[in-house]
């Protein structure tokens, strides 16, 4: 899929959550993913992080403590994303 | 999804149902002495029972998941008990006696929404035999940890979103070994008179296992031990506890999907609560 990765991100949110009522556009980069924002529950959050890694094929840890921050809002998983690739290369 | 007669003393009071209210500022202080003195006598005789539990916690076994069963044996009548105090001392009117057995039997997924601090004892000391999760802060106090632990407790979601693939694990091998397992969805005590938007675990959990969601409705008139209501403060209107059961929902109906049957279940709630959210 062409595009940024916050825009991939996006389209990825609605098709792996399966977010019928909502398109990828409506989604606010910096806006939280969780309860007050999009509204997505902790499954949710289990289905997005299989799904980032067959996507960008980074991987987040369980234990890590840093998820909550990473999984904050789309702007902060494409900053994970990015700083993950970076690092690969 | 019919509902079953609710356990507990009917309303004598015929009112509709009531969020949190004041009363008479005497009749609210006099309640407020007796919680006083209940919580005093438990503070001072807990220490017994917990010793007695790290006793039993104690003792060497081969089968963890007997003695897991006999711990909430003791958790079940204690709550019990607890309740039959509560009603007796006139500071809450809830008699876990009624509609016993009314789960299914072997494993299953209980849920309930959560209107107060008291919705666990009352669940737990109406059927006893189940396990929950902790919050984090209570299952890592030194005191209650090995008691929790060795009664099959486990302890609940950090604030890490993927710490759910624990819960998943934790809460399938409580399944598996045929425990049933309690969860309050909304994660946190509901709003008085409402509830919050329900989670997937229970769901989750129900549509992996193949076990049925049993879902629990609690009604309180007036609350006691919510978020706004406090021990020490109580409402000078005696609060009363009810706890309906409704029909199990098994995920079949939904081919396995929890984000069904979430939405489905949680309308149901919102129908069975609607006097209240009025």
């Amino acid at each position: 899929m062409e595009g940024t990765i916050e825009e991939r991100l996006k389209h990825l949110i609605v098709d792996a959550l399966m977010l019928d009522d909502i398109k990828a556009d409506d989604i606010v980069t910096e806006e939280p993913l969780f309860v007050e924002g999009l509204g997505l529950d902790s499954i949710d959050a289990l289905e997005l992080a299989l799904a980032v890694h067959k996507e960008f094929g980074v991987r987040t840890q369980a234990d890590d403590e840093n998820n909550r921050a990473t999984f904050h809002s789309v702007k902060s998983l494409a900053d994970f994303i990015r700083a993950e690739q970076q690092r690969s290369e | 999804m019919n509902e079953r007669p609710e356990t507990g003393t009917p309303s004598a009071s015929g009112l509709p149902n009531q969020r949190y209210e004041g009363g008479p500022t005497y009749r609210r202080a006099a309640r407020s002495v007796v919680a006083v003195l209940s919580v005093t006598a438990y503070t001072l005789l807990g220490p017994f029972g917990y010793l007695l539990f790290a006793l039993l916690y104690a003792l060497p076994t081969r089968r963890p998941h007997r003695r897991a069963r006999f711990l909430q044996a003791i958790f079940h009548r204690a709550f019990a008990f607890m309740h039959h105090w509560l009603r007796w001392a006139r500071i809450m009117r809830y008699d876990p006696r009624k509609l016993r057995g009314a789960l299914p039997d072997g494993p299953c997924i209980i849920i309930a929404n959560h209107p107060s601090l008291t919705d666990t004892t009352a669940i737990i000391g109406t059927f006893g035999g189940m396990v929950t999760m902790v919050k984090p802060a209570i299952f890592r106090s030194w005191m209650l940890k090995p008691v929790l632990k060795a009664s099959g407790q486990f302890e609940g979601p950090s604030s890490d979103p993927l710490d759910m693939q624990r819960i998943i694990a934790e809460g399938r091998s409580r399944l598996d070994a045929g425990f049933k397992l309690l969860i309050f969805p909304e994660g946190t005590r509901s709003p008085e008179g409402g509830l919050h938007r329900f989670g997937r675990t229970a769901f989750t959990l129900a549509c992996q296992a193949d076990l049925p969601v049993v879902p629990l409705v609690i009604r309180y008139r007036p609350v006691f031990l919510s978020k706004r209501c406090r021990m020490l403060w109580p409402p000078a209107r005696l609060p009363e506890l009810n706890i309906a059961v409704l029909d199990a929902v098994e995920p079949t109906r939904y081919q396995h999907d929890s984000r069904e049957m979430r939405d489905a279940v949680l309308a149901t709630y919102h129908q069975h609560l609607a006097p209240l959210q009025a």
